[in-house]
């Protein structure tokens, strides 16, 4: 589980299109979030946008799903239509379409993963409609929620979710309410439950624990931790605090640790001298504070720990629920929260921390250093009580910022989303092949790895400048030319697919065995959807009616939904393995199909 | 007309009546003049033509007359069908004719008589079938297998209550039976059937079926024939609040995507129903869902007509209004619009080769049909790989004068054009689809009444009232023309029996009933035959009838 907070806000300051952070399924980041992750999380989403900066290297991007689209169950997907207060259950195998009435205004809406279960927020009447289809038919419920309310998680089990404020996505607070509200849903068949909380100010995200039995939602000011057996009523929820507040001194001894970590030398590509980059090392500094007690601030820490910085920008849970793990966007320091005993443990990375990922298991994390093209390797929780325990690997004269681990934690690919590199670094985190560096044929703007770990799809940016300008040479063009690039890490094999349009929104069906990825330019009337067969990485290109906004996997029907722009509504099914399409326009006029 | 697709024609021009006479006044002193028995008309409705001759349905004298034109000699049969008969027509693949008869109301000393569908067969007396309401129209199905009839809005209902949306579906494979024909009302959103149209045989779980389809303003009702004791699917076009009337003008069947598409007035989309397995049967429920799908088809969608196979399957759909081609992939909706130099306002597919293209592809006809579409040219749309090449594929070719009616000839390769002008190079123009290239015909006729001869070598044409009948060889487009002892006022061609020589009927108006019979393959005066008074020769025998 992991919170990652980019830079939206100074994306936005910039100019730029916000820029999304990535879906932590698809990224292949921790082992859980705050909404169902790949199988019928929507897919994922970003803009084409590429901050341009006046001087340094822009920080590393990840980027984020869009909520307001159709989601999918089980079997059926979902899509509200705030125009009609209805919800439009899609059958995805018999493309029987149902509209169901909710409340008024109909927003966003997520779905119980593996369920034909949604959430939907009614934001004109402060309500959430909670929909169960079973057979065809849909039987609705409503709890109330709270003024302004724009986001829901829902825990892993399906048996809570997390109504709340995402004040990062657009239009937050400005129907009035309060960023620190939440509601909590007891989600049961006729007894659904609703309770409202007030939390810590602006969530930016909720994470679950594994097994359901807990939620910890990140705000500015910490962590509050929900134990959903304990909650009985409305009730406010302290927070864990993440940040440094320093209100007195009382130096504590640091015992700061050291670990010369090994670096290996690239089966394909040599990346140095390992041992020369060990020497290199600075001494990790490690320190423990006690957090205060509910309400109590006043914490005093070693000097040489504090981090002047509010709030944390990667933040993930392990999934049991004992450990956060944090890190804060230009800090060094490195954290980890003790969910239980509410105690925060550090580390001085030794520079700036531009990524960090926790394994899929939860028992180490993995953070990137761009400044010192160096990787750590940390121990949950051993890496913060031992630090020499933390293996330290520096690729000197590579640049990366940024890490993706595989599902299955047996590898890391480096690369960075802010510099012109061209090569991603397959790092081997279990066995003796070392790091070797793949050459990519265009510069980076996401990674994403496949749910069996054996394949990533690499989706990049494009340079400005007419690809069709004569006499450019070749890698102008690719450059010029949106794409994106299959990888099989273990086989070092990289192929390069370039694009009609800039990408969108994407999915990779849960076994790994396809990938779906958007492509529009409405002002050339492109609307492609690519299926790549990610065993041959063979793509076919399919052209769509309309724009495509976003894509999920429908599991049960072993289909992916394509949701498209179209003023009565359109959605596509593509069986994952045949290619075959069908399309239904018109949700309305479907719904109203007496058969 | 595509294949398997048909477009909706007009209530009208299929229950015509030829009006060949008024009034017979029968024998005066037997009968007081207000006795309705007294009086009987000769008119009928238009005849039907089978592969023996012609069957003639009097309304007003509950008869049905065969005219046998095989023999040297007429032979006449009468049948009794129901009283107030209002539609005859052929059943599908054969030479039986179904009347369909309103029946009687009763009044004083005439009793009530039900509604029926009278079956004339070859041989034996007809087959009825008791309909109970006074339907007005009737459709059949492709194989012949079933007959539905419904009401179309039109004229006097003649009834203080009656159900517009009540509908019977006979089997005509089985007998009259209490469960045959089935009766059933068709769910309305506030319309009535204005027709019905059948899809070709449509497998679904392994079962070939046959659905009808019940056009009615802004909807339209499926109903699956092969289980008439499932309920009928309905599918809105519009949605309650859309104020819009939309009389959908064209209905195209695609078997093996289990799709129909659907054109209509007032609405620039087309709409794409598929049937999909569904997925439990419910207990009088269909076996299939009906999904709909609303495509963006130009300004005014006047034509579709689909091609491909499998992956390749697209609908192309031609739009007078905006002057475009659009081909639709109907699975995905992507749509390539290719924008025309002509309005056109049909679309003839036809295989065949081009002038730069010397091998045999799918390719195109985008023509004006009326008057109204203001349009003096033709394009030409090469259809494979159409929407990579786009407008790549177009050619557009000039006729130079407005088309008035266009006569399609695909089994020949050309198509006939009418023009407004005839000054200079004749009325019609001759269209090579091959060649690309239009030959003028100095014509005095137009070619809107036109018929093709059975075996559809022969265009026969025949100017009203005048005593002529001109023919055109298709083969070679040498005309001629017979000069008959009568004017003429329609030119039927009878189905050809195996083995019988082609036969066209000139039909006259006479009271009594007046038609020449012409030797399709060889038409000569010298060889011609007049029949008259076929109508009228049992007139005064009242046992007979």
């Amino acid at each position: 589980m992991r919170v990652k907070r980019n830079l939206m806000a100074q994306l936005r300051r910039l100019g730029t299109h916000a820029v999304f952070v990535g879906v932590c399924g698809l990224l292949g980041c921790g082992p859980s979030r705050s909404s169902p992750p790949s199988a019928n999380d929507g897919g994922s989403s970003w803009d084409s946008g590429v901050a341009m900066f006046d001087s340094g290297p822009p920080p590393e991007t990840e980027e984020r799903r869009s909520f307001l689209e159709p989601r999918a169950g089980g079997r059926y997907v979902y899509v509200s239509n705030p125009a009609r207060d209805t919800v439009a259950v899609i059958d995805s195998t018999t493309l029987a379409i149902e509209s169901v009435e909710v409340g008024r205004r109909p927003s966003a809406l997520l779905t119980v993963e593996g369920r034909d279960e949604a959430i939907v927020l009614n934001t004109g009447s402060n309500t959430a409609s909670i929909l169960r289809t079973s057979a065809g038919r849909t039987v609705v419920s409503q709890v109330p929620s709270f003024q302004g309310a724009n986001a829901i998680a829902v825990a892993p089990d399906g048996a809570h979710a997390v109504i709340y404020l995402d004040s990062e996505l657009d239009g937050a607070g400005s129907s009035g309410g309060s960023f620190q509200d939440i509601v909590v849903l007891t989600l049961a068949p006729g007894m659904d439950r609703a309770v409202r909380l007030t939390v810590g100010f602006r969530p930016v995200n909720v994470l679950f624990a594994r097994d359901g039995s807990a939620a910890f939602i990140v705000t500015e000011d910490g962590i509050s931790i929900l134990r959903f057996a304990e909650i009985t009523g409305p009730s406010i929820v302290p927070n864990v605090s993440l940040s440094d507040v320093r209100v007195g001194e009382g130096p504590e001894d640091s015992d700061a640790g050291t670990d010369a970590g090994d670096v290996d030398a690239s089966d394909a590509t040599p990346l140095g001298d390992a041992s020369e980059d060990a020497d290199d090392a600075a001494p990790f500094e490690a320190g423990t504070v006690d957090v205060p007690t509910p309400r109590d601030t006043s914490v005093i820490v070693d000097g040489s720990l504090v981090d002047p910085r509010e709030t944390p920008t990667d933040v993930s849970v392990t999934p049991d629920g004992r450990y956060a793990i944090a890190r804060n966007e230009g800090s060094r320091i490195l954290r980890l929260i003790d969910l239980r005993t509410r105690t925060i443990s550090r580390i001085d990375a030794g520079g700036d921390v531009t990524d960090l990922d926790l394994s899929a298991d939860g028992t180490f994390a993995v953070a990137v250093l761009r400044e010192q093209s160096r990787v750590l390797r940390v121990p949950v929780p051993g890496g913060f009580m031992a630090p020499a325990s933390v293996r330290r690997t520096d690729l000197r004269g590579e640049v990366f910022g940024s890490v993706s681990l595989a599902p299955d934690g047996r590898r890391a690919l480096l690369f960075t989303t802010a510099l012109d590199a061209r090569r991603i670094l397959v790092m081997d985190l279990v066995g003796a092949d070392g790091t070797i560096a793949l050459t990519v044929r265009k510069t980076v703007r996401a990674v994403a790895y496949a749910p069996d770990s054996r394949t990533a799809l690499v989706l990049h940016r494009v340079a400005t400048g007419d690809p069709n300008e004569r006499g450019i040479s070749l890698q102008t063009m690719i450059d010029r030319t949106p794409g994106y690039s299959m990888l099989e890490p273990s086989a070092r094999f990289v192929k390069l697919q370039l694009t009609r349009a800039d990408l969108g929104p994407f999915a990779i069906v849960p076994g790994g065995t396809h990938a779906f990825l958007l492509q529009r330019a409405d002002a050339r009337a492109i609307a492609d959807v690519d299926r790549v067969d990610l065993r041959s990485f063979v793509v076919t290109t399919t052209s769509l009616g309309s724009p495509p906004s976003s894509v999920g996997a429908v599991p049960a029907a072993r289909r992916v939904f394509v949701g498209q722009q179209h003023p009565e509504g359109r959605i596509s099914f593509i069986d994952w393995e045949s290619g075959e399409l069908q399309s239904v326009t018109g949700f309305e006029l479907n719904a109203r199909v007496v058969q | 007309m595509n294949i398997h697709g048909m477009r909706i024609l007009g209530s009208i021009k299929r229950r015509a009546l030829v009006a060949l006479t008024t009034v017979t006044a029968l024998s005066a002193t037997q009968c007081r003049p207000d006795d309705p028995r007294s009086t009987q008309r000769l008119s009928t409705l238009a005849p039907v033509a089978i592969s023996t001759g012609l069957v003639y349905v009097s309304p007003d004298r509950a008869r049905a007359v065969r005219v046998n034109l095989t023999g040297a000699t007429p032979t006449v049969e009468r049948f009794r069908v129901g009283p107030a008969a209002v539609a005859s027509v052929v059943r599908t693949g054969t030479d039986e004719v179904l009347v369909l008869s309103q029946g009687e109301r009763g009044s004083p000393g005439i009793a009530p008589v039900a509604a029926t569908l009278s079956v004339l067969a070859a041989s034996g007396p007809p087959r009825v079938y008791t309909v109970g309401s006074p339907f007005n129209a009737i459709s059949v199905t492709a194989d012949g297998r079933f007959a539905f009839v419904h009401f179309r809005p039109s004229g006097a209902l003649q009834r203080l209550l009656f159900n517009p949306n009540e509908v019977a579906i006979v089997d005509l494979q089985s007998a009259p039976s209490e469960g045959n024909p089935v009766r059933r009302t068709v769910r309305s959103f506030g319309g009535i059937p204005t027709d019905v149209i059948f899809s070709p045989p449509v497998a679904i779980r392994g079962e070939m079926r046959t659905i009808a389809v019940v056009v009615s303003s802004s909807y339209v009702t499926l109903m699956d024939l092969a289980h008439l004791d499932r309920g009928e699917t309905s599918v809105r076009l519009t949605l309650p609040e859309d104020p819009r009337d939309l009389n959908p003008q064209q209905v195209l069947f695609d078997s093996e995507l289990r799709a129909i598409y659907l054109r209509a007035a007032a609405s620039n989309d087309v709409y794409v129903l598929r049937l999909d397995d569904a997925g439990a049967t419910p207990a009088m429920g269909n076996d299939f869902r009906v999904s709909i799908n609303q495509v963006g088809a130009g300004q005014g969608p006047t034509d579709l007509a689909l091609f491909g196979e499998g992956e390749g399957r697209r609908l192309l759909v031609v739009s007078r209004g905006s002057r475009e081609a659009r081909v639709i992939d109907p699975r995905s909706n992507a749509i390539t619009t290719i924008a025309l130099d002509a309005r056109a306002d049909r679309a003839l597919l036809f295989q065949g080769r081009s002038p730069r293209d010397p091998m045999t592809a799918r390719r195109a006809l985008l023509y004006p049909s009326r008057a109204d579409t203001g349009s003096s040219a033709v394009s030409f749309l090469d259809l494979d790989a159409i929407e990579a090449r786009s407008s790549q594929n177009l050619e557009t070719v000039q006729l130079r004068r407005t088309v008035r009616f266009a006569l399609p000839l695909p089994e020949r390769g050309t198509v006939l054009f009418e023009h407004d002008d005839a000054s200079t190079a004749g009325r019609l123009s001759l269209l090579d689809l091959q060649g690309r290239t239009t030959a003028p015909i100095l014509a005095e006729v137009s070619l809107a009444d036109a018929r093709f001869s059975t075996d559809q070598r022969l265009l026969w044409v025949a100017p009203n009232g005048s005593p002529r009948v001109g023919f055109v060889d298709l083969r070679d487009f040498h005309p001629g023309e017979i000069r008959l002892d009568a004017p003429v006022s329609e030119v039927l061609s009878l189905p050809t029996a195996m083995g019988s020589p082609a036969r066209v009927v000139a039909l006259h108006p006479a009271t009594a009933g007046s038609l020449s019979v012409l030797n399709a393959d060889n038409p000569q005066r010298e060889t011609t035959r007049v029949f008259t008074g076929y109508l009228a020769a049992d007139l005064l025998d009242q046992e007979a009838q």
